[in-house]
């Protein structure tokens, strides 16, 4: 509480009071004797000490009781302590929890690209190095050492591979599509390594069952051919009409 | 916190900042009332349970650009002056027995600690004797602790005026307890 004019004296005695304050006193108090009986009755009503009351507990109660009334409280909902904390109402919307986490979020997916994209770079640069190598390397040992062709044949290579067998003869024809590469093969050559007995060629009719196969051959089976469709008309007829 | 904000707070529906107004002003209330209202204390509760219930209803009616102290001891004396005009006219209506004047509290505590009893006797038929306006002065600066800055504004009135009252009421009281000295007796 500020300090007024009755403070003053309560507090003073009549000769410690500044002019100003005698001034103001002048109209209430003239003499010292009006000022001590002043200062009496000040310090007399302050010494009954200040009377305190206990309101009663119903008085309260009721007043409980009308404030729900005027203020429904809300039904408690499990999610409503988490929204209290991730958006309080009081805060600004860019100091609310939930905000400080999108953006931070916001900043991982516009962040974590950049670093993905270097590393993605650095490994292409690494494989572009690592396969010119190799193409130097490729290079010199095609100059040093003649390649068997064979040997990179990629279905005479092959353990699994179809070898023509030791007569040279395919009754039948050839199957293609299935597979890429065939030799031409003559009744009189051979072509490729190792044996695999081709009779269920022999066995099976003249065209193939399978449902993308295309089968091309000669009849009499002297003849078995797989070349590209377009250097024979008759095989690129039949695609045509397939297709 | 404040009152102000406080009080903001009870607008939007907060209880606990209801029940700290409470705790602030309930006690202090009563107390005023008590004084003002011939120390009736049933009277002096309802009277105070008035203020809050309007305060409850209508928060609204607070505007938080004031200082609620002065605005709430404001209310709680136009509360008084239109019970003193109730009383006025069922004086004029009754028996000629003021039935307000005869009820005091007896469970307050008023000027136990105090030693001289006789005084206080005194005290309170002297103030009883002073009219309405400077007696009313008198115990919101001292009994209730008020600024004369607040009482002012709590009355409408200027400080000066304030001041007036006050040291007349003193003055009157001075002179009337001049026998019981209390300074000169302690």
């Amino acid at each position: 509480m500020e300090k007024d004019i009755i403070d003053i004296v309560t507090e003073k005695e009549f000769v410690e009071l500044s002019a100003q304050e005698r001034e103001e006193l002048k109209e209430f108090c003239s003499s010292e004797e009006e000022f001590n009986q002043l200062k009496g009755v000040f310090i007399g009503v302050e010494a009954m000490g200040a009377e305190t009351y206990t309101p009663k507990p119903e008085t309260k109660k009721r007043l409980d009781d009308l404030f729900y009334e005027s203020h429904p409280k809300a039904a408690p909902v499990w999610y409503s302590s988490v929204l209290a904390v991730l958006i309080p109402k009081e805060k600004k919307i860019h100091r609310q929890p939930l905000m400080q986490i999108a953006a931070v979020a916001l900043l991982l997916i516009l962040i974590v690209p950049f670093f993905s994209s270097d590393s993605l770079t650095a490994d292409a640069d690494y494989v572009a190095q690592e396969y010119t190598t190799t193409l130097e390397e490729d290079a010199l040992t095609d100059d040093e050492a003649p390649v068997d062709e064979s040997l990179e044949d990629p279905i005479t290579n092959s353990q699994d591979a179809i070898v023509m067998p030791s007569d040279g003869v395919i009754s039948n024809g050839v199957i293609l599509n299935n597979i890429s590469v065939i030799d031409i093969t003559t009744t009189n050559g051979v072509a490729g390594s190792g044996s695999v007995d081709y009779a269920w060629t022999a066995a099976e009719p003249d065209f193939s069952d399978h449902p993308d196969g295309i089968f091309a051959g000669d009849v009499s089976g002297e003849l078995a051919l797989s070349q590209p469709a377009s250097e024979s008309t008759d095989l690129l007829d039949l695609l045509t009409a397939t297709f | 916190m404040t009152d102000e904000s406080l009080m903001i707070a009870v607008a939007k529906g907060d209880k606990r900042a209801f029940d700290e107004v409470y705790a602030r002003y309930s006690g202090p209330l009563i107390g005023y009332f008590m004084r003002m209202l011939w120390r009736d204390r049933e009277k002096a509760e309802d009277f105070m349970h008035d203020i809050f219930a309007k305060l409850v209803r209508r928060p609204e009616l607070f505007d938080p650009t004031r200082k609620f102290k002065t605005w709430v001891y404001s209310v709680a004396n136009n509360m008084c002056k239109n019970e003193y005009k109730r009383a006025e006219v069922r004086k004029n209506t009754s028996n000629g027995l003021d039935s307000s004047y005869a009820v005091s509290d007896t469970n307050t505590n008023v000027f136990h600690e105090v030693a001289d009893r006789q005084f206080k006797g005194e005290f309170d038929r002297c103030l009883a004797d002073l009219d309405d306006k400077h007696s009313e002065a008198f115990k919101m600066r001292h009994m209730d602790g008020l600024s004369i800055k607040e009482i002012a504004e709590i009355l409408d009135i200027s400080d000066g005026t304030v001041k007036s009252r006050i040291f007349y009421a003193s003055k009157y009281l001075a002179k009337s307890l001049k026998e019981y000295n209390p300074v000169l007796n302690r």
